[in-house]
C-alpha cells in the first residue's frame, strides 16, 4: 500500500493532475463576462483532490464542483476577494495557488528579486574592476601551440 | 532463480563500484596514475553487471516469473509484450534498476571514449562516478530492491499503470528523462575530478562540455515530450502545470543551460572557472534532489517521506553531496583563479554573465516555489500552496529576459562594443522587432502585452541568429565561389559548436513563441450539448453525433463522435477512437480520458469529453483552440539537429592537436602511464 503511493511516482504527474473521473455532468457556464471571471478566479484556486492543478484546469469532478461554487458566488454578487475568503475559510490557505504576500511568504516573493539585484551588482562590480596588472604571462613551452589550437577552435 | 541471479548481479555491481571508487579516488589523490586500468576495469564490470541485471529483469517480466517481487507488482499475462518490456520503468523499483543500467551505459561510454586520454584527471573523475554508482547500486540492493523473492507467487499480476498503456509518448518520454538525469553524473565526475586535482586544463573542458550537452539534449527532449504527453493524454487542455515532477526535471535543465554558456566565457576569458564547475555540480545535485522530491512521496505530505524506503537514503545522499560539493568548491576553489575581468558592460561576456544570472534566478524561483510548501509545513505545520500563478508571474519575465539575451548576446562582440558597432549590429534586428510588433498589434489588437513583447523579441533574436548563421556562409560564397549549400555546409562544419548553438537558439525561439501564442490567444468553451447539437468555439462548431463504444485487448472505451465544422463550413468527423473518449482498464477503477486533438501547424482544436449521459443522449465537452501550441513539440528536431551539430566529433586530424598536447605541458608522466602523448 505504501509502496503503492510511492510507485505512482513515475506517473505522478498524471495522478497529480487529478483522477480523471468525469462522473459529474458538466454544469452550464455563465454569460461570457461572468464566466471569464469565474475561470480567472478558478485559476487561482487549487483543486482539492489534485496535486497542483487549478479548479479551472482540472477535469476532476471535485474541481468542477468547486468551479460551480465559484459561479454560484459570482451570481450572488460576491467580489473576487470574498470568493477567495470563502474558499480559504473552508480549505485553509492551502487552497490559494498563489501564496499571499504577508508574513513568511514574503520570502517567496522578494528573495528572487533580491537575488537578481545582488547578482547584477556583482556583475557590474566585475566590470568596473579594470585589470591593473598586465595580462598573465603566456605559459611557456609546448602548451603554447596547444593554446593556439584551442583558441583557433574557439575563433571558428 | 531470477531473483537470486538478479540480486547477485546487483551485489556484484555494488562491489565493482566500491572498488572503482576507492581505488580511483585513492590513487588519484596520491597521484599514482598506474592504477588507472584497474579503475577502468571496475567501471566496465559495473556496467556489465547493471546491464545483465536489467536483462534478467526483462527476462523475468517476459516469462511472467511472479516469484520476482517487481514482476508481481507490475506484470500481468494480459499485457502486450511491448508494454511488458516498458513496465521495467513503469514503477519505482524497476525504474531505479533501469537508472542503474543507464548509468552503466554512460560510465562505459565515457571510460571507453577517453580510455587513452586525460590521465591526469581520469582516476579522480571515474572514482567520483563510481562513488555515485555505489549509491545507486546500494539503493537497488537495499531500499528499492526489485529482485525480492516472493515465496508463494500468484498466477497473475495487476499489470502496469493504465496511463502507461494509453499513449506511445509514455513509452518514450520517461527513458528520455532518465537519460537526462543520470547523464549528469558524468559532468559531475568530470568537474569533481578537476576540483580534486585542483586544476582545470583546456583539454579537460572538452569532455566536460560535451558530456553535459548529451544529458542536456535528453533532458530537453524528455521535458518537451512529457509536456506533449500531458497535453495529448490528460485532457485538461494544458501541457505544463508547474507540478513538482515537472519542476524537478526543469531545474537541472536550467543549470545545465547556464553551464553551457558560462563555459564559453571560461574558455575565452579564463574567468568563471569555479562558477562553471559549480553549475556542473549543481546540475547533478539537482537531479538527485528532484528525484528525491518526486520519488520519496514527500509531496503527499512532508511527513510521509519516511514511510517510503528510499526517502531517507536519498536524503542522506543529498546531504553528503551538498557537503562534499560545497567543501570542494570552497577548499579547492582558490586554485582556480580568474585570469581576466570584464572590460565593458556591452560585451558578449557580460551578456553571458547576465544570462547566467537569469538562469540561476529562475532556477531559484522554481526550486523555492517547489520546496517552500514543504518548509512551511515542516516549520509551521501550516499548509500553503505555491502554484501556477506564482510560477508564471515569477518565471515568465525570466523567460523574456533569456529571449532578449539570446539575441543581444550573439550580436555583441567579445571585449568591448563601440556604439558604432552596436548600431550597425542592431539596426536590422530592432527593425524586425518593430515591424513584428506593429504587425501583431494590427492583426491581434492590443492587450496581451506580454505575448506581443515576446513576438517582437522573438523577431529580434531570430534576425540576429539567422545573420550569425548565414553570414559565414555568405562570406564563403563570395570568397571561394562556393554554392549556397556547400558554403552553408562547410561553414557549419568549420564552426560546429557555434553553428549548432545557434540552431538550438532557433529551436528555443520556436518554443517560446509557441508558449506565448497558445497561452495568450487560446479560446476556451465548455458546455453540455444534446445529440445533433453543436458547441460553438469561436467561429468553429463542434457537433455531437452520438456515443460509440468498443473493446480491444487492453481496455474498453466509450467515445463521443464529433464533427468539427470550420468557419468556412468544411467538416471533419472524429468518431470512435479518434473522438474524445474515456478508456476503462480492467485493473483501474477510474476511467482514463483521451482528448481529441486536431493538430495543425497554425492551431490545434482540442476537445475533451467531460461526461456523457447515454440515456438522455447528451455529452459535456471542454474545448479549446490553441494557436501555435504544436510549435513547442515541433521544435524537438531543431534542438536535436543543433545539438548533434555541436557534438559531432572533429576529424582525427583536427582532434589530434587537442589530444596530444595537454600532457606535454604537464609534468613528465610515470613510466607505463596511458595518458595523452605517451600513449
Amino acid at each position: 500500500m505504501r509502496r503503492g503511493l510511492v510507485t505512482a511516482a513515475l506517473l505522478a504527474s498524471a495522478v497529480a493532475l487529478g483522477d480523471y473521473a468525469p462522473q459529474r455532468m458538466g454544469s452550464e457556464p455563465l454569460d461570457p463576462t461572468r464566466e471569464a471571471r469565474a475561470q480567472r478566479v478558478g485559476k487561482n484556486l487549487r483543486c482539492a483532490v489534485c496535486q497542483g492543478l487549478s479548479v479551472t484546469d482540472s477535469p476532476a469532478s471535485m474541481a468542477r464542483a468547486q468551479l460551480d461554487k465559484v459561479r454560484e458566488l459570482i451570481v450572488e454578487g460576491k467580489s473576487d476577494q470574498e470568493i477567495y475568503d470563502y474558499f480559504v475559510a473552508r480549505y485553509g490557505e492551502w487552497v490559494l495557488l498563489e501564496p499571499t504576500a504577508g508574513g513568511v511568504n514574503a520570502f517567496v516573493w522578494l528573495s528572487p528579486a533580491v537575488l537578481l539585484v545582488v547578482g547584477f551588482l556583482i556583475i557590474l562590480g566585475q566590470v568596473r574592476r579594470k585589470p591593473k596588472a598586465p595580462p598573465p604571462a603566456a605559459p611557456s613551452g609546448p602548451e603554447d601551440d596547444y593554446l593556439k589550437a584551442v583558441r583557433a577552435e574557439l575563433e571558428k | 532463480m531470477n531473483s537470486s541471479l538478479g540480486y547477485g548481479l546487483v551485489l556484484a555491481a555494488l562491489g565493482s563500484a566500491i572498488f572503482g571508487a576507492v581505488v580511483g579516488l585513492w590513487t588519484g589523490l596520491t597521484r599514482r596514475e598506474s592504477a588507472l586500468p584497474w579503475v577502468q576495469r571496475a567501471v566496465y564490470a559495473f556496467s556489465a553487471c547493471m546491464a545483465t541485471a536489467n536483462g534478467v529483469m526483462i527476462y523475468a517480466l517476459l516469462t511472467h516469473d511472479f516469484s520476482v517481487k517487481y514482476v508481481s507488482q507490475v506484470g500481468s499475462r494480459a499485457t502486450p509484450v511491448v508494454f511488458t518490456i516498458v513496465s521495467l520503468w513503469s514503477a519505482l523499483d524497476g525504474s531505479i534498476l533501469f537508472w542503474g543500467f543507464i548509468m552503466g551505459l554512460y560510465l562505459f561510454a565515457f571510460t571507453w571514449t577517453y580510455r587513452k586520454e586525460h590521465g591526469r584527471y581520469m582516476q579522480l573523475a571515474l572514482g567520483m562516478m563510481c562513488a555515485v554508482g555505489v549509491f545507486f547500486a546500494f539503493l537497488i540492493a537495499g531500499p528499492a530492491n526489485p529482485f525480492g523473492h516472493v515465496p508463494n507467487p500468484m498466477d497473475d499480476g495487476p499489470g502496469p499503470n493504465p496511463l502507461l498503456q494509453n499513449h506511445i509518448l509514455m513509452v518514450i518520454h520517461p527513458p528520455m528523462l532518465y537519460f537526462g538525469y543520470v547523464g549528469m553524473v558524468v559532468p559531475f565526475g568530470i568537474a569533481a575530478g578537476a576540483l580534486l586535482r585542483g586544476e582545470l586544463g583546456d583539454s579537460w573542458m572538452v569532455p566536460l562540455r560535451k558530456w553535459t550537452l548529451i544529458p542536456w539534449l535528453f533532458l530537453s527532449t524528455g521535458i518537451i515530450l512529457g509536456s506533449w504527453w500531458a497535453y495529448a493524454v490528460l485532457g485538461w487542455g494544458g501541457y505544463w502545470a508547474w507540478d513538482p515532477v515537472e519542476n524537478a526535471s526543469f531545474l537541472p535543465w536550467l543549470t545545465a543551460s547556464a553551464f553551457m554558456h558560462s563555459t564559453m566565457v571560461l574558455e575565452r576569458k579564463r574567468m568563471l572557472k569555479l562558477w562553471t564547475l559549480a553549475l556542473a555540480l549543481a546540475s547533478f545535485v539537482l537531479t538527485i534532489i528532484g528525484t528525491f522530491m518526486t520519488r520519496s512521496g514527500v509531496f503527499n505530505s512532508v511527513h510521509a517521506f519516511t514511510q517510503s524506503d528510499i526517502g531517507p537514503t536519498f536524503l542522506a545522499f543529498i546531504a553528503v553531496l551538498l557537503v562534499f560539493s560545497i567543501a570542494l568548491l570552497s577548499f579547492r576553489g582558490r586554485l582556480l583563479v580568474a585570469e581576466s575581468s570584464l572590460d565593458s558592460v556591452l560585451s558578449r561576456e557580460t551578456a553571458i554573465l547576465v544570462n547566467n544570472l537569469v538562469f540561476v534566478a529562475v532556477t531559484f524561483v522554481v526550486f523555492l516555489g517547489t520546496a517552500f510548501p514543504l518548509v512551511t509545513e515542516a516549520l509551521q505545520s501550516k499548509r500553503i500552496s505555491v502554484g501556477e500563478p506564482y510560477f508564471n508571474k515569477m518565471a515568465l519575465p525570466g523567460g523574456l529576459m533569456v529571449l532578449f539575451l539570446m539575441g543581444v548576446g550573439p550580436a555583441l562582440p567579445w571585449g568591448e562594443a563601440s556604439w558604432a558597432t552596436l548600431k550597425k549590429q542592431l539596426f536590422i534586428p530592432v527593425g524586425a522587432a518593430l515591424v513584428t510588433a506593429t504587425a501583431c498589434l494590427a492583426l491581434l489588437g492590443p492587450g496581451h502585452w506580454m505575448a506581443l513583447t515576446t513576438f517582437a523579441l522573438a523577431a529580434f533574436t531570430t534576425a540576429i541568429t539567422l545573420r550569425e548563421l548565414l553570414l559565414p556562409a555568405q562570406a564563403r560564397m563570395a570568397q571561394n565561389r562556393e554554392g549556397a549549400f556547400t558554403a552553408m555546409f562547410r561553414s557549419a562544419v568549420r564552426a560546429r559548436r557555434r553553428f549548432g548553438g545557434y540552431v538550438v537558439h532557433l529551436g528555443i525561439v520556436v518554443i517560446i513563441v509557441g508558449i506565448a501564442a497558445s497561452s495568450a490567444y487560446k479560446v476556451h468553451e465548455t458546455g453540455t450539448v444534446a445529440k445533433g447539437q453543436s458547441l460553438a468555439l469561436a467561429d468553429w462548431k463542434i457537433r455531437f453525433d452520438g456515443i460509440s463504444s468498443g473493446v480491444d485487448a487492453r481496455r474498453e472505451w466509450k467515445a463521443a463522435d464529433i464533427t468539427l465544422v470550420s468557419p468556412s463550413g468544411a467538416t471533419e468527423t472524429l468518431a470512435g477512437l479518434d473522438g474524445p473518449r474515456m478508456n476503462y482498464y480492467p485493473m483501474s477503477n477510474e476511467p482514463v480520458g483521451s482528448p481529441a486533438v486536431r493538430a495543425k501547424i497554425s492551431k490545434d482544436i482540442y476537445v475533451s469529453l467531460l461526461a456523457f449521459d447515454a440515456e438522455k443522449g447528451s455529452a459535456s465537452f471542454n474545448a479549446w483552440i490553441f494557436p501555435l501550441v504544436g510549435w513547442i513539440w515541433y521544435s524537438i528536431p531543431i534542438l536535436v539537429l543543433g545539438t548533434l551539430i555541436a557534438l559531432w566529433p572533429q576529424k582525427r586530424r583536427e582532434a589530434a592537436v587537442e589530444a596530444t598536447v595537454p600532457s606535454a605541458g604537464a609534468p613528465p608522466p610515470a613510466p607505463g602511464l596511458t595518458t595523452g602523448a605517451s600513449a
